[in-house]
């Protein structure tokens, strides 16, 4: 959604007239010494080529031993030694000159060239010229559209009377380069405002997508080329192994949409946590951003996916449509019911709409930046990126894919895209978890889920995968420390009967205190059958449920 | 994550201890010391609501023994909060848990039993 002002920096336009140019003859020799101060090529580089440029030529043509340039802090009302032939000192130390005070401070407020035949009787504050053994001084103010914005002056190092050509020439040299000089300057600060809006952007972004049960996830955030949008991407943890995915869009740019984008991402994240229906997140985050200072307008879509069930809700307001792709076979858009977006209309009743997202396929989220080019209607884009968005490996790969066979490569706004996919179901499950308590319950999660999608009830559910804790945490307690040790764990599917295996380096110790008693007979209640192998290696717990038992 | 969340409110002289989400090795020593450390001389009973929770473990059943000997020494109550159709009734059954701590299906007829 930003705006976008056309904003170059300049380039290397014509080739420069270069310094040593042999001449002839000395009415030649006059004219070149004008034009290589007056060169207009010198208004096409960058601050520091240019202000090196000038200082080359302007000690050639005037054969001085000493150059320099102070450029104006407005803020301070000093001068400060930006560049220098000769006193390089000068620009190393930093020197600063009050304006109005010493040889510089005064051509700056009196806004009119100063020459000084013998250094050693004047008013020079400063000591690096002195010490330098400077003799002569010649100086002129840098003024561009009425404001004095520097001082260019030129030194002997033996006494010289400075002809009125020769100001002339330094006089026509500073006038040539003030304009070129400002234009650099306020570059270069645009430059470094962009910089550092990109920065605060990329930091209001996760620095990294949580590791899920259940789902694999990716996003991209692609800035635009000019300008700092208010796009973001989330991934958010929810409780009961639920999993939101969320897309937003900011409108306008710079440091102000950037700001907003990392309030709203900050808000969804905790509006999310507290139920799990999107469209009532959606619903308070649109009564967060009417409070907000001035107008705010954004567009976000938010799904909620049970790994467990495929079910996902789903709620967007005035974004553009999600894409599902199927494990195999074409993409399509994600119908949902349409609401404006956030911030433009008093009680918008946002709602979710239902719908699964199967194991093995991909929700894709992005921002308008992806398809809108300037000249066709939207439609026309989305059908591209449905029709791009084909099979991909791995939600990492599909984002690239996207951004690379769909986004415009001029970059007039800024792009981000995140891809969610449900992980397909493994026939048999087989998993190296750390002798951990922290590892037992993405474990349960990843069970229940394997164990549903293979048509498992309930309460079968709930008894393997209470039999499967125990025997895991007696393996965790057990563990056979110092280092890092792990479990292995495999279910499968046998003729109305589920098989699970849990193996350890460790030694079953069946009995330490009541506790664990008690987990050997959770087990042998929630189970038909148990077995337990010890070895030197290690031991074998293998469970039988016979389902609907 | 968390796995479970808690919540406390008084029930007149009772004091009821709401969990909910799952109970394991991970988070019983906390969810142990967060309600002994709530628990003062006051209340008559203490009221753990288990409505909510959708895993429990041994190691949460060791929490519910920890907790009943513990006010039994000062002479306080303890009853559980479990529907009858909840995932970890059949848990309590198979450790014969209900026959060592009363179990209500509802949080007003828990208090019923711990102060009539």
């Amino acid at each position: 959604m930003a705006h976008h002002r056309g904003r170059r920096g300049p380039g290397r336009g014509q080739a420069l007239l270069r310094a040593t140019e042999p001449t002839a003859g000395p009415r030649a020799e006059q004219l070149l010494r004008a034009y290589r101060l007056s060169d207009p090529g010198l208004a096409e580089l960058t601050l520091e080529p240019l202000l090196a440029e000038l200082l080359d030529r302007v000690k050639l043509v005037l054969d001085a031993d000493t150059v320099a340039i102070l450029l104006l802090d407005e803020t301070e009302g000093e001068l400060v030694a930006r560049a220098a032939r000769g006193i390089e000192e000068e620009v190393e130390q930093g020197v600063r000159i009050p304006v109005g005070g010493g040889f510089a401070g005064r051509i700056a407020a009196e806004r009119a060239p100063i020459f000084i035949a013998d250094v050693d009787h004047a008013d020079v504050l400063n000591p690096i010229l002195r010490a330098k053994g400077i003799r002569s001084l010649l100086g002129v103010p840098l003024v561009t559209e009425g404001e004095t914005i520097g001082v260019l002056h030129v030194g002997t190092l033996v006494p010289r009377q400075f002809t009125n050509e020769d100001a002339a020439l330094l006089q026509m040299a500073a006038s040539r380069a003030a304009p070129a000089i400002e234009r650099a300057r306020l570059f270069e600060a645009l430059e470094r405002e962009h910089r550092s809006a990109v920065a605060l952007q990329r930091s209001l972004l996760p620095e990294r997508l949580p590791t899920l049960v259940g789902v694999e996830t990716a996003a991209r955030y692609r800035p635009a080329r000019d300008e700092v949008g208010g796009d973001w991407y989330d991934v958010i943890e929810l409780p009961r192994g639920l999993v939101g995915v969320a897309i937003g869009d900011v409108a306008g740019h710079g440091v102000r949409a950037a700001s907003l984008m990392g309030q709203l991402r900050t808000a969804l994240r905790a509006y999310a946590l507290e139920h799990n229906q999107p469209g009532e997140t959606l619903r308070r985050l649109d009564r967060l951003i009417q409070t907000l200072e001035g107008r705010s307008m954004a567009t976000v879509a938010y799904a909620v996916l049970d790994p467990t069930t495929g079910v996902m809700r789903y709620a967007s307001a005035g974004h553009p449509p999600a894409v599902i792709l199927p494990a195999e076979g074409e993409a399509r858009l994600l119908e949902s019911e349409r609401f404006p977006p956030l911030g433009t209309l008093s009680y918008a009743n946002y709602r979710d709409s239902q719908s699964r997202l199967e194991p093995g396929e991909t929700i894709l989220l992005y921002t308008d930046g992806l398809i809108e080019r300037r000249t066709e209607s939207i439609s026309v884009g989305l059908e591209r990126l449905r029709a791009a968005a084909g099979p991909a490996a791995t939600p990492e790969e599909l984002c690239q894919q996207v951004l690379d066979r769909v986004a415009d490569e001029r970059g007039e706004d800024d792009v981000a895209v995140v891809a969610l996919r449900n992980l397909p179901i493994e026939p048999v499950l087989a998993l190296r978890l750390p002798a951990d308590p922290d590892a037992m319950a993405p474990v349960r999660q990843t069970l229940r889920r394997w164990l549903r999608a293979h048509d498992v009830g309930a309460a079968d559910i709930a008894a393997i995968t209470l039999a499967c804790g125990e025997a895991c945490a007696n393996a965790i307690e057990h563990a056979y420390a110092p280092g890092p040790a792990s479990i292995e764990l495999e279910v499968r599917a046998e003729p109305g009967t589920i098989v699970v295996t849990v193996r350890d380096a460790g030694r079953w110790r069946a009995s330490r205190g009541t506790n664990r008693g008690r987990g050997l007979s959770i087990m042998r209640a929630a189970m038909e059958e148990v077995q337990i192998r010890s070895s030197d290696r290690g031991t074998d717990v293998v469970m039988r449920r016979r389902l609907g038992s | 994550m968390a796995l479970a969340d808690l919540e406390f409110r008084d029930a007149g002289q009772v004091l009821v201890a709401c969990v909910s989400g799952e109970i394991d090795m991970a988070n019983a020593p906390d969810l142990r010391s967060a309600v002994a450390h709530e628990l003062s001389n006051q209340p008559l009973a203490l009221v753990l609501d288990l409505t909510g929770v959708d895993y429990l473990d041994s190691a949460g059943i060791q929490v519910i023994y920890d907790l009943r000997e513990r006010l039994r020494e000062r002479g306080q109550r303890l009853a559980l909060v479990v529907g009858g159709d909840s995932p970890i009734a059949e848990t309590l059954r198979i450790v014969d848990l209900p026959s060592a701590v009363p179990v209500a299906d509802s949080v007003d007829a828990a208090v019923r039993r711990v102060t009539d």
